[in-house]
């Protein structure tokens, strides 16, 4: 196995060649612009730049996917901010605070916060991959099937409990599991809600989806609103870089949710999207500024990137060790792993340790690039965005179109991106929130096999998933923190009650 | 008595709740169970989640009408503002505000159903203008940017992406 000293200087040789360092400059930049820009997700990007990367050696493929990974983490959180539309799973947190700080004449502000959280989160997480990636490996080897269906049901249920409405958020979050359901069943592989639709049997695949949802919704939402004003206010972009007293303000949150979204970005099968809703959920319940969470805080914000990005490296110690996804990028990671004849495992370590080590440098070089790309072409970038909405929209709309379209080459995905633009629209109209319906979307397939594998291990003994220390402590924190606004209510309405009667 | 309101951002959701459950259950009745030791089989989850959106959808319904009575309607779906504003582009600026979403979607399934039977360039390039103009944008510059756009997409996706509706 790699030493840490290893790790991070084995794959020098490798990294140190012109051809790889330009490739992580071109895939830095187009993470950032890719991740901003609404129709192009990052998962997307990632996907379509897999298939240019058969010819290229190992190394200079991960130079140019690694890099775009880190940078459209962070670029996704740009459309979350300026747009309020993600452009990754992982930025839906952010849409939060980022965007009502925008619209109070912040976004310089609020990039900067992103921008910095988001390179401080993924610096630290490159690090943590390189020095304790084989330690954790070993440890998140003793989770079974109950803890990964406890890990996954915390996840909806503090995606539930930060909604405006609770009821509404579990709504939306049960929908998000049943339509995780389309396709054959993992394990009989029986259809089931295909409707004969042999293009269903594969599920629903989850860019036309999120981009849907969270696109097309918008942009049918945002056309039918009032006054026909540009996306984003004309406001300058002042204040990006952090001075002190932001600093120290935001240090607290982001060391808290970094930490947040190393650990849970370590486990298998979970990644940034709900690493940014736990640390989220961590701070609205004890930061010092949780009453302004959601209307604009800079915790908020800084929570959601630092998390986020803190989770991509994290994520790549269950990927490169188990070979076990965090989210659809990951994946995506492990397929091009295996395009290039390398094996994710154990293995790997010990057979490729070089081409594992410069893995880890290209990923600290790609959080470095994307600060730079971040903050020098940031106005830049901007420009793009101050279109009027009657010119921007309908291109952003093709682009939704055929990234849905890329993803597969089939017109069925353009079909999906539709019905859920209208789901998307109708949710926005209803107040109903569609971050929930995504995650649950995301964590379907995982909550239920490990639900089921869970009772097949024991029996069909439900009280294993309370009997077992991590499992039960997670489901049952779970089901306390969704039952509290009402217990509080109850408390106080009693209190008040017994107040008036003495 | 006063007249019972109606909580419509509760109700609406609870109803559509219900609808998905009832439609979900139309076709998931007939997945079959099995034992413990092969994982009680693919109707298990389903039906879990159906069950959980019943309640929950019967929940919010119950909440939606149970509004205190003499309070009127208290809340409901945004009214959509009619007076749109304009800056002596098309006539479109003046229709009502809700066509536009629905003209920007009727041009998107065109374009959606077009893929693969019509050149890509084509269509993208007919959505972009008729989008543009329907969004209040005049004629002549909705066909200027429309061509700009179109261009600049098939930079993106045909040649950097290599998107094989771009090839001949």
């Amino acid at each position: 196995m790699l030493d840490p000293w290893t790790a991070l200087t084995a794959g020098l040789d490798l990294v140190l060649s012109p051809t790889v360092l330009a490739l992580a400059v071109v895939g830095s930049l187009l993470g950032v612009v890719i991740g901003a820009l609404p129709g192009l997700s990052g998962t997307m990007a990632l996907a379509i730049m897999v298939t240019l990367t058969y010819s290229l050696s190992p190394a200079e493929a991960f130079a140019l996917l690694l890099p775009t990974y880190a940078a459209a983490t962070f670029g996704g959180s740009l459309g979350a901010i300026l747009l309020n539309i993600p452009g990754t799973g992982a930025a839906v947190m952010s849409t939060y605070d980022g965007h009502p700080l925008c619209k109070r004449g912040e976004a310089g502000f609020a990039i900067g916060i992103a921008c910095f959280t988001s390179f401080f989160g993924g610096i630290v997480s490159a690090l943590f991959l390189a020095f304790l990636a084989p330690v954790v490996a070993l440890w998140a080897l003793r989770f079974g099937a109950h803890e990964y269906f406890a890990v996954a049901f915390l996840g909806l249920g503090i995606i539930a409990y930060i909604s405006p409405s609770l009821p509404k958020g579990l709504l939306a979050g049960l929908l998000g599991l049943l339509i995780g359901t389309v396709g054959a069943d993992p394990q009989t592989a029986l259809p089931r809600f295909t409707y004969g639709e042999a293009s269903l049997l594969g599920g629903l695949q989850f860019v036309p989806v999120m981009i849907g949802l969270f696109g097309v919704g918008e942009i049918l939402a945002a056309a039918g609103a009032a006054a026909a004003e540009p996306m984003i206010a004309r406001q300058r972009l002042t204040g990006m870089l952090p001075n002190l007293r932001t600093i120290r303000r935001l240090a607290p949150t982001t060391l808290r949710s970094t930490l947040a979204g190393l650990v849970i970005g370590s486990l298998p099968a979970a990644g940034p999207t709900i690493a940014s809703v736990v640390a989220y959920g961590i701070e609205k319940r004890i930061g010092r500024n949780r009453a302004e969470m959601g209307k604009g805080a800079p915790e908020g914000l800084a929570a959601s990137e630092s998390a986020n990005n803190a989770a991509t490296g994290a994520s790549m110690v269950p990927m490169i060790s188990l070979g076990i996804p965090g989210d659809a990028v990951t994946a995506i990671l492990i397929g091009a792993l295996m395009i290039h004849g390398l094996r994710p495992g154990p293995a790997l370590f010990l057979q490729s340790g070089d081409l594992v080590s410069s893995l880890f440098l290209l990923f600290i070089i790609g959080n470095l690039l994307f600060l730079a790309a971040g903050l020098l072409g940031m106005r830049l970038l901007v420009r793009v965005l101050h279109v009027p909405p009657r010119i921007l929209y309908p291109v952003m709309l093709v682009l939704c179109v055929l990234g849905s379209y890329a993803v597969q080459n089939n017109p069925f995905d353009v079909m999906v991106l539709l019905v859920f633009g209208v789901v998307g629209f109708a949710m926005r109209l209803l107040a109903v929130p569609i971050a929930p319906m995504i995650l649950g979307f995301i964590l379907g397939p995982l909550v239920e096999d490990n639900l089921r594998r869970a009772l097949m291990l024991s029996d069909g003994r439900l009280m294993d998933f309370f009997t077992r220390p991590l499992s039960g402590a997670l489901i049952v924190g779970t089901l306390v923190l969704l039952a509290s606004p009402y217990l509080s209510r109850l408390l106080f309405r009693r209190s008040l009650r017994l107040r008036e009667d003495g | 008595m006063g007249k019972k309101g109606v909580r419509w951002r509760s109700l609406l959701p609870g109803l559509l709740g219900l609808a998905v459950a009832g439609g979900a259950w139309l076709e998931a009745r007939s997945l079959p169970y099995q034992d413990v030791s092969a994982g009680l089989g693919p109707a298990l989850f389903p039906h879990l989640l159906i069950g959980l959106l019943c309640l929950l959808g019967g929940g919010l319904v119950a909440h939606g009408l149970m509004a205190p009575s003499g309070t009127h309607r208290t809340d409901g779906p945004p009214a959509p503002d009619t007076h749109a504003d304009g800056d002596g582009r098309s006539d479109w600026h003046r229709r009502p505000v809700w066509l536009r979403p629905l003209a920007l979607f009727g041009l998107l399934v065109l374009l959606g159903a077009s893929i693969e039977r019509v050149p890509a360039l084509l269509s993208i390039f007919a959505f972009l203008t008729l989008a543009m103009a329907a969004l209040g944008e005049r004629w002549d510059r909705s066909l200027l940017y429309g061509a700009l756009a179109s261009a600049a997409v098939y930079l993106l996706f045909g040649t950097v992406f290599g998107l094989t509706i771009f090839l001949p």
